[in-house]
């Protein structure tokens, strides 16, 4: 993928999923910066999967009854006895949930939720999801996308067929080269691979 | 005194030292030609806030605590033969610009200002001290010569051993430490996990004074709970601990069937060290360097060496004691294609065992594992991570060699094939918890949110920090993802808090009372929107306490704790008992957080 593309698309699914890079930066005072606030009333609530690692998902509009659609995948760590959950070759596992609103059931078909490799080549089925339904998985990938498709039928199949509805990026898709960026803003994205 | 006096004082202390010397090999010292990039610190000025705490630490030399310690000017020199080197990187990146120069804050600090270290007894091997009920044992940190990757330079070691004895006692039982220290520093040693005494608890300024130079303690220590517990200094252990200052408690179970039926058992230290073609890299002197995310080490180490290795009969079951004692490294240990049981961690056995396909363990946590090696060959032990390239913005799998374990083609005698293949539920352990079930579900006593605070870093290194700060941090850090940033970053730039979410106090300014007996629910939340968030291993002092949730979801195998991860965003609710009078610490037990002021104290009181 090129600088250019990888620009775009990380652009595009930062503001997808509903971050502004911007107001994430804590403000910088006569070059201290300070913790953000005690976040006591998250801390004070009933604790859930980490919101910060938590996936908007996001509509595509291209199909009628979903242009108010909203989602949240949410990915808490597999169980295990070392309380993080990682697989042989160092990747976390998560289980992947999926819940979306605000979505009209469609006219035929079903729609359903997957969770894919950045490469769109390694795909896991969550399975049919409804409003108000929470569809999950396990996935032990560095990176993935997560898509609701509307799929001709509820027969489950290797990969999708159907329109994409809904989508959305694991928070590590985020991660993003230096190069050309902050202290690095005049270091040549080109050297480094990236067009 | 605070930690910033205190580690300040450490600093001054082996400063002076290294002016002073009179050990062997002084003439011989050997020279360093620094590269164009590199600076040598030969001097440094304290500031006025500096020379405040000094004040301090001269009254506390009146007052024959502090001894040797003199200062009469508030410049102090170096001897000139250590500089600073930037550390390898993992994965290349080029320097921050405006910091191609750069070095930390503090000077560097090599073991006798890295002296010829041929004058210096060869470390060897540790040992395994068998002691009886009312035994005594004297233990002494000293300066050691050891060769590691090629390079010979000069550690510290306990009695002379990598890593120190392993002393090896019966539960119940009582023995006696006579220790001494004879490095260039104050220290103490803690006796991380057991439920001892809090006289002999080893934290300077709260159990005990600091052991100067020359001089010695004498601990008492109550072998409680079978397991695996480990002893390390409580002062600067970024740089004692990770000179080699670290050993393992094994405390035996009174019942023959405590565990299962093994061939063997072996006691595995996991830690690293991080060097260069010319030796280690330099630590701070007066506070530690990388203070961010910690010292990680590039070369990995079993035992103290590079190269460990078992020999086995085909069939045959090893029970592995693992400890992690590095500064800030989390492991995730393979054990080739071998079938891995997980049987109890830090304080206990867990409720039931497990099937697992590696180890993850943070530093100070411990884990029990059987191992079966049913295949004859070579089986690597390896780490295994998702590493990250900060600069490049990318994942990449790094797989690093632990040692090796060799499978003869002789099949066991004693084929523990059925037992090991068998999971067991461990019920004196669940009827120990049922104690405590009923306040699984109660609202938190406490509420701790962790998070940081830093000062006068260097400008580009702020940006770096800001351009990073709203995209990604991982829940884990596997790697030294950014080495240059985590190098010139000290504790006297990075402040590491506890911050208690209901009276707003941090750190040590935070006061917890409870009572003996007291079952105490706490919620630790490692707050993910802060300039550099990062996963922290939180040690309880003195006491044991289990994990009940992570995420809101239950925890459904549990085991006794002391040590266990926070990672990044998330909500860990843990149990403590609060069963062992005294004053006692809660701190992240990476080194170099702890000292960046990452703990705090609480107390229990007599009923």
């Amino acid at each position: 993928m090129s600088f250019l593309r990888a620009m775009v698309l990380a652009t595009v699914l930062a503001a997808a999923v509903g971050i502004s890079l911007a107001a994430a930066v804590p403000s910088t005072t006569s070059g201290t910066i300070s913790s953000l606030s005690p976040c006591s009333a998250i801390i004070s609530a009933p604790p859930l999967p980490s919101q910060y690692y938590g996936i908007e998902m996001v509509t595509t509009r291209r199909v009628p009854g979903t242009g108010r659609a909203v989602g949240t995948g949410m990915v808490n760590f597999a169980r295990s006895p070392f309380g993080v959950a990682v697989s042989p070759s160092g990747r976390y596992v998560y289980d992947l949930s999926l819940s979306i609103d605000r979505i009209k059931a469609p006219r035929r078909g079903a729609y359903t939720a997957w969770a894919v490799a950045p490469d769109l080549q390694d795909v896991v089925r969550l399975g049919v999801i409804e409003e108000g339904q929470v569809a999950s998985a396990r996935v032990t990938w560095n990176k993935f996308l997560v898509v609701v498709t509307l799929e001709s039928s509820t027969e489950p199949t290797a990969r999708w067929h159907g329109p994409v509805v809904m989508r959305g990026m694991s928070r590590s898709g985020m991660m993003h080269t230096l190069a050309g960026h902050g202290p690095y803003e005049n270091e040549a994205c080109l050297k480094y691979g990236f067009k | 005194m605070s930690i910033r006096q205190r580690s300040l004082w450490v600093g001054l202390f082996l400063l002076a030292g290294s002016c002073f010397d009179s050990l062997p090999g002084l003439s011989a010292q050997r020279g360093h030609t620094p590269e164009p990039s590199q600076v040598v610190k030969t001097s440094m000025l304290l500031d006025e806030q500096d020379a405040g705490q000094m004040e301090s630490m001269e009254q506390m030399d009146e007052q024959g605590q502090m001894g040797m310690m003199h200062m009469g000017s508030v410049e102090v020199l170096g001897d000139g033969n250590v500089a600073w080197r930037m550390p390898p990187m993992d994965a290349p990146m080029p320097p921050l610009p405006g910091l191609e120069n750069a070095v930390p804050t503090v000077g560097p600090f090599m073991v006798k200002g890295d002296m010829d270290p041929t004058g210096f007894p060869e470390a060897r091997p540790g040992e395994i001290v068998e002691m009886d009920d009312g035994e005594t044992l004297d233990l002494t940190a000293s300066i050691v010569q050891r060769t590691i990757n090629g390079k010979t330079f000069l550690m510290y070691g306990y009695n002379g051993q990598y890593p120190g004895p392993l002393i090896k006692g019966d539960r119940g039982s009582t023995v006696i430490i006579n220790f001494t220290n004879e490095i260039e520093m104050p220290t103490t040693v803690h006796w991380h996990g057991l439920r001892l005494d809090n006289r002999f608890d080893g934290v300077p300024d709260v159990t005990q004074p600091p052991v100067l130079v020359g001089q010695s303690f004498t601990y008492e220590l109550y072998f409680r709970d079978t397991g695996i517990y480990w002893y390390h200094p409580h002062m600067r252990e970024d740089l004692q601990q990770d000179l080699g200052l670290y050993g393992n408690m094994l405390v035996m179970p009174p019942e023959n069937d405590y565990y299962g039926a093994v061939n063997r058992e072996e006691v595995i230290i996991l830690d690293d060290l991080l060097m260069d073609e010319q030796g280690p890299i330099p630590w701070g002197d007066t506070a530690p360097s990388h203070a961010l995310m910690g010292r990680f080490g590039n070369v990995l180490l079993v035992n103290g060496t590079t190269d460990y290795q078992l020999e086995v009969d085909r069939g045959e079951v090893v029970r592995f004691y693992i400890t992690n004692v590095a500064n800030t490294r989390t492991f995730n240990m393979v054990f080739g294609g071998a079938r891995v049981k997980v049987v109890a961690s830090d304080v206990s056995k867990f409720e039931r065992e497990e099937w697992v396909e590696s180890v993850v363990i943070a530093p100070a946590e411990r884990y029990v594992v059987e191992v079966q090696f049913d295949e004859p060959g070579e089986v690597e032990l390896t780490n295994s991570i998702q590493a990250i390239d900060d600069f490049m913005g990318e994942f990449y799998y790094q797989l690093k060699s632990l040692g090796r374990v060799t499978v003869r083609d002789t099949t066991t005698t004693n084929d523990l094939s059925v037992e090991f293949k068998t999971l067991r539920q461990h019920d004196d352990v669940i009827n120990d918890i049922d104690g405590y079930r009923d306040a699984f579900g109660r609202e938190p006593d406490h509420q701790l949110e962790l998070t940081l605070r830093v000062q006068n870093l260097p400008t580009p290194i702020m940006r770096a920090l800001e351009f990073e700060a709203g995209l990604f941090s991982p829940p884990l850090e596997w790697n030294d993802a950014m080495p240059m940033m985590n190098w010139l970053s000290s504790t006297e730039q990075v402040q590491w808090i506890l911050r208690d979410a209901d009276t707003g106090q941090e750190n040590m300014e935070i006061e917890w009372r409870f009572t003996v007996g007291d079952v105490v629910k706490i919620r630790i939340f490692n707050n993910p929107e802060t300039i550099h968030p990062m996963n922290h291993p939180v040690h309880l002092h003195g006491q044991r306490y289990l994990v009940l949730s992570i995420d809101g979801v239950p925890n459904q195998n549990l085991v006794w704790k002391d040590t266990a991860i926070v990672p990044v965003g998330s909500v860990v609710d843990i149990l403590a008992d609060m069963d062992n009078p005294g004053t006692w610490m809660l701190h992240c037990h990476i080194a170099e957080h702890l000292d960046a002021g990452m703990m705090m104290s609480f107390s229990v009181n007599e009923q």
